[in-house]
């Protein structure tokens, strides 16, 4: 249809165009000049919910604390939540808040499922992406220059997980390494494959029977028996969990139900045997077992003085504003953000890339030097070194976690070795 | 072989457990052929209700289940007249993003109410222990798997013999047939939805506390809803005891046999297997899955 006055139809390209042009323009870099903006993703909806809620409520912690003590080269630390309850969304918010919000630094994200593919759409934009949690191996390993991650990955896990027993559990369960039966029961996700894996090569390396290694969907696990009844038969000493935590409740309601007694049980990560639900949901049950973390009160004589008064300020102030215990997810999103603070302060706020790298490798922080005990040494990878990300083994004792390893960092003594059998527990 | 009593005992128990979850779905899906996607969100919320009267109140959920009813006839009703009935009538697509859109809504609101944590409803004698045939069943599944196969005895001796449960059955079979003979099938759909919705609300009551409860605690089930209903026959109470049952084998017994990792791809080989040889389901009837499709 064309018009009979040319003008008209001019009028109406220019609207549009003028239209368009409004839309595709940056949203406002003018943030003020006195506030750095970045972006945070976390799943705030969907099966992990509570974890990501938590972490965010431990970002958020630090973040006013940072802010109080004059910010970051001066100015405010301020940030846009986006939520990513599954990959796809983690695309796609990611998407929205570098070509939206015009953030330059993304920072989260918890899950492995999420990390992935967030960091690689920041990588793209060449934008920086900051990782306070997730485990996956692969994250550091795709040859990208601005990934970053302040926790050690999934086969830092497994890793650990074997040196605590190396070094201390076999001798409380009174057996030699060569002698030691351990059995490995893992969800199939990255987290729980990763972590599996690096702790199976680990066993096998120190010369550790494996007796089985039993994977399994949590999204369909409405029982356990299989599993259970094959361990039974099998006698393991040691059962290594790699679970979420809906999981972990069903897996050790049936051990109780099925009478599947073992020595000791370990877990790794802020999900499953180590989630603060796990305990509330289980009561006097949920008593014995180990869990990989970040530590859950940590002996001050271990820590820099400096260190020492921060952590109890973060988990004070935590507890109040949340009314729940500090711990796990927020304790990694706490120690993440103030490492990234400590990075761009050297950068004086810039959040250029190139300029984000050469600081971030430029720190050197022994453990025991900043939150959680951790220190800082980032590889060229991107990967905060294993050895200086100090991780602690909590166990359940009266209801609550508490870290027992290593005995450096202790607050409590281990308990429980062998756990009591079913039988005898009340 | 050791393990066998307990692994059959297990699926019998998990059995009964699918079949009640899903003998709510087949009602809905067998007599009005809407996929409800938010199925296992009425699963979830159940179980809310369970956990928040236990918290709250003490009440035991079976206790509970005399609020459960009409709680659930309630919403079914509520549901139904606010969302359901306006499609359908409608093309099965917009029938499907209604529901998978209620399921959305059901579930964040869920999120928002009251937290991703997970919570499992703690009965006192949860741990107690009993010996059934060689195998360790505890109490709440006892109760649980007894109860549901009242239930399936029940609504199957409902749907054979009152006026209801024939002209659902009719409805079942051939919506427009039954209009010409006389069913008022509005009311038909209605009420299926309605006792679909009864169906789930007390699953819910009996296994929060077996399960732990967290806001997508439906996609747990729902999908194997989905199985036990079409491997069992579309409107069949029946058939969802026995598709549940055989789901419910193939997960344990399957699982122990061939490892938990291929347990899923055990069932859906069964399930596909049957769809080629038999298409409207084991107790379906033979040419239904095409009328009204």
């Amino acid at each position: 249809m064309t018009s009979a006055f040319p003008s008209r139809r001019i009028a109406r390209v220019a609207v549009l165009v003028t239209a368009l042009a409004c839309c595709a323009a940056p949203v406002d870099q003018a943030v003020g000049q006195n506030q750095i903006k970045i972006g945070i993703l976390e799943p705030l909806s969907g099966p992990i919910a509570a974890e990501g809620r938590r972490q965010l409520n431990g970002l958020e912690i630090v973040r006013d604390i940072i802010n109080e003590r004059g910010g970051i080269a001066g100015k405010q630390l301020t940030w846009v939540v986006a939520d990513a309850p599954d990959a796809t969304a983690a695309t796609n918010e990611a998407s929205r808040l570098i070509t939206q919000e015009g953030v330059k630094l993304i920072a989260g994200t918890f899950s492995s499922s999420l990390c992935l593919p967030a960091s690689d759409v920041a990588a793209r934009n060449n934008i920086v992406y900051w990782e306070v949690s997730c485990v996956d191996p692969r994250f550091n390993a795709r040859g990208y220059k601005n990934v970053f991650r302040s926790e050690i990955d999934a086969n830092g896990f497994g890793w650990y997980e074997l040196e605590f027993i190396r070094d201390t559990l076999h001798k409380k369960v009174g057996k030699d390494l060569k002698d030691l039966k351990i059995a490995f029961v893992s969800e199939d996700s990255a987290y729980g494959q990763g972590t599996t894996e690096a702790g199976k090569k680990r066993a096998q390396d120190l010369g550790i029977q494996v007796l089985s290694v039993d994977f399994y969907n949590r999204n369909a696990m409405t029982d356990f028996t299989p599993i259970i009844l094959k361990l039974k038969s099998t006698q393991p000493d040691v059962i290594i969990s790699a679970s979420y935590t809906n999981d972990a409740i069903l897996f050790w309601q049936q051990a109780r139900q099925l009478d599947l007694n073992v020595k000791a049980i370990v877990s790794a990560g802020a999900v499953g045997f180590g989630s603060p639900d796990f305990g509330k949901s289980l009561g006097a049950a949920a008593e014995g077992p180990f869990t990989l973390l970040e530590p859950s009160g940590l002996n001050p004589k271990a820590l820099g003085s400096l260190v020492a008064g921060l952590e109890l300020e973060i988990a004070k102030r935590y507890e109040a504003k949340y009314n729940e215990r500090y711990a796990a997810s927020a304790q990694l999103g706490a120690a993440g953000l103030w490492i990234l603070a400590e990075v761009l302060k050297k950068t004086g706020g810039d959040l250029n890339p190139d300029k984000v790298r050469a600081a971030a490798l430029s720190l050197d922080i022994p453990v025991g030097g900043t939150i959680n005990g951790w220190g800082v040494k980032f590889q060229d990878n991107g990967q905060n070194a294993p050895d200086r990300v100090q991780h602690y083994i909590l166990q359940w004792q009266d209801g609550k976690q508490v870290t027992v390893w290593p005995e450096r960092f202790a607050v409590a003594p281990m308990r429980y070795v062998p756990l009591p059998k079913w039988s005898e527990r009340k | 072989m050791e393990a066998l009593p307990q692994l059959i005992v297990s699926a019998i128990v998990l059995g009964g457990i699918y079949s009640l979850v899903s003998i709510g779905l087949t009602l809905i899906f067998g007599v009005m052929r809407i996929v409800n996607f938010a199925h296992g969100e009425f699963l979830m919320l159940s179980m809310y209700l369970a956990v928040g009267l236990f918290a709250v109140a003490g009440i035991d959920p079976y206790l509970g289940l005399l609020v459960a009813v009409p709680a659930s006839l309630l919403f079914g009703g509520l549901i139904y007249y606010g969302v359901v009935r306006p499609v359908v009538a409608r093309p099965h697509v917009v029938q499907i993003f209604t529901t998978l859109g209620l399921s959305i809504v059901l579930q964040n609101t869920a999120l928002f109410l009251w937290s991703g944590n997970f919570r499992q409803l703690r009965l006192p004698y949860a741990g107690t222990v009993l010996t059934v045939a060689g195998a360790a069943v505890t109490l709440p599944q006892v109760i649980a798997f007894a109860v549901a196969a009242a239930f399936t005895v029940a609504l199957f001796v409902w749907l054979r013999f009152t006026y209801l449960g024939k002209a659902m059955r009719a409805t079942a079979q051939d919506r427009a047939a039954a209009t010409l003979v006389g069913i008022d099938t509005d009311k038909v759909l209605m009420a299926a939805f309605v006792v679909g919705t009864l169906c789930v609300g007390i699953a819910g009551m009996l296994i929060a506390p077996l399960f732990a409860t967290y806001p997508t605690v439906g996609l747990q089930f729902v999908l194997i809803a989905f199985v036990v209903v079409v491997l069992g026959g579309l409107g069949s109470a029946v058939g969802a005891l026995l598709g549940g049952m055989i789901v419910a084998f193939l997960d344990v017994v399957g699982g122990y046999y061939v490892g938990t990792a291929w347990k899923e791809v055990l069932y859906f080989l069964v399930f596909i297997a049957v769809l080629l040889l038999r298409p409207a389901g084991l107790f379906g009837q033979r040419g239904a899955e095409h009328l009204g499709m």
